[in-house]
């Protein structure tokens, strides 16, 4: 198991939570007879039937009690951890199944009451960095960082092209991830003809310069602080337009944005305000909040421990168009959580989004890699977004 | 537990077979993959039930 869990993008997605209590309460029923009606009858039976209802009792009760927990969790926090509650009943239920021992570690009394509690607890700590992160990050009020973004100097940017050459379309999300695995910290452009017309693919680099001043990039802290803060325009994304303008982007181009970082939140800006883009791809952007068009297919690839998409505050929303694939990565020893946001790592994790059969996954990684079906390379840029100044 | 004690077992066993069925998400109101996951576990314990009873019924009677 890759362990790649994905939530949206699926068209028949419908939750209710009157239904979700309903389930719950038919689970209880069922648990209380097991308890009142079943177990006294084992008590009374032969003793080789004794001995089978006393050994399978205890496991059903566990496992009806992992599922009532999962609806609790379900009904609670439906919209941002769909996915992970599928996942955790799985697991959970697989283990139990495969390793019944695990439940003679619990407390006959206990079973009903603490089983599935005290096990999924330990579950939904794995993720436990970035969501304190999310915690206090949504509780930094937008208003202060665009103050502090105003002592900041601001300069308006520019780009400087670097070369032209041909490249060939991208079949896969790995393929077109790939293309921002470099450090060169530039804006890419490529364009193809297809049966819709021109389809022009813009990859956006992550922030290149993390200190508030100094630096030639465009892609600066000042602009991570412009975007996260909800300032209209940011040097990273006048960089962006700059570039497009400078491709010859057109009103009938059809664009898909593949953005890392800071990158996917200015793919997410421009996706916001042009009908053209009809493809949106981000690795480790804090796009939670973002209100993007309801068509608009989205495919969020995130690190459930990289705090970067976690600045957002707040986890993507499950929606028609949008998915979510999400993984915690492993960390060898010595690493750090910041070896949770590199973009090899992301590239990685792009070729399990290619082999997953998520049915929302699958969806949307479709809509987003069929708009290049057929196509032929035209033309393929990149440009060094930089400050005016430098 | 005589011969009807045992058929009470399995009648009440037959009984939440029968409850985890309505205990499966209704599609019209909660269709998604967490739902999905559900019915599948149900559906795994409403076997093991029935395996269980198959298991009961095929074991031999020994009292102490």
């Amino acid at each position: 198991m890759s362990g790649l869990i994905s939530y949206g993008g699926e068209a028949t997605v419908v939750a209710t939570r009157s239904e979700i209590e309903r389930i719950t309460g038919e689970l209880t029923l069922v648990q209380r007879r097991l308890l009142d009606e079943l177990q006294p009858m084992a008590q009374l039976a032969g003793i080789l039937h004794h001995l089978q209802l006393d050994l399978k009792i205890p496991e059903t009760l566990v496992r009806l009690g992992l599922q009532r927990h999962g609806c609790f969790l379900a009904s609670e926090s439906y919209f941002s951890g769909d996915a992970q509650i599928a996942h955790q009943l799985n697991n959970l239920a697989e283990a139990l199944k495969e390793n019944p021992w695990l439940s003679r570690l619990i407390p006959k009394q206990a079973w009903v009451a603490l089983g599935a509690t005290t096990v999924l607890a330990g579950f939904t700590n794995t993720n436990f960095s970035s969501q304190v992160l999310r915690a206090t990050s949504s509780e930094i009020p937008k208003a202060k960082l665009t103050f502090l973004t105003r002592l900041l100097p601001g300069e308006i940017a520019r780009v400087e092209p670097i070369g032209a050459s041909k490249a060939p379309p991208p079949r896969s999300i790995s393929a077109l991830t790939n293309r921002l695995n470099n450090d060169s910290g530039n804006i890419r452009i490529e364009s193809y003809q297809t049966v819709k017309g021109r389809m022009v693919v813009v990859y956006l680099p992550g922030t290149a310069n993390w200190s508030p001043v100094g630096g030639t990039s465009a892609f600066d802290l000042r602009s991570n602080l412009d975007l996260i803060g909800d300032a209209q325009n940011s040097n990273s994304s006048r960089a962006a337009h700059a570039a497009m303008s400078a491709f010859g982007v057109g009103p009938s181009d059809h664009l898909i944005l593949v953005g890392y970082s800071q990158g996917g939140l200015v793919a997410a800006e421009l996706a916001r305000e042009n009908p053209n883009v009809i493809g949106l791809v981000t690795l480790g952007s804090p796009i939670a909040n973002e209100r993007l068009p309801h068509n608009l297919s989205v495919l969020s690839i995130e690190h459930s421990n990289d705090i970067v998409p976690a600045l957002a505050g707040d986890t993507n929303p499950l929606t028609e168009n949008w998915v979510t694939a999400s993984k915690h990565l492993d960390l060898k020893a010595g690493q750090t959580v910041i070896s949770a946001h590199d973009i090899a790592a992301y590239v990685n994790t792009s070729s399990e989004v290619d082999k997953s059969n998520d049915p929302g996954l699958e969806r949307i990684r479709n809509q987003i890699l069929g708009n290049l079906d057929g196509a032929e390379a035209l033309e393929s840029k990149e440009f060094r977004p930089l400050k005016a100044a430098s | 537990m005589n011969l009807s004690g045992m058929h009470d077992v399995f009648l009440l066993i037959d009984q939440l077979i029968a409850h985890l069925e309505q205990s499966k998400p209704n599609p019209t109101l909660w269709r998604s993959s967490a739902a999905k996951a559900l019915e599948l576990q149900i559906a795994g314990l409403q076997l093991d039930l029935r395996n269980l009873q198959h298991q009961l019924i095929h074991l031999p009677k020994i009292s102490l």
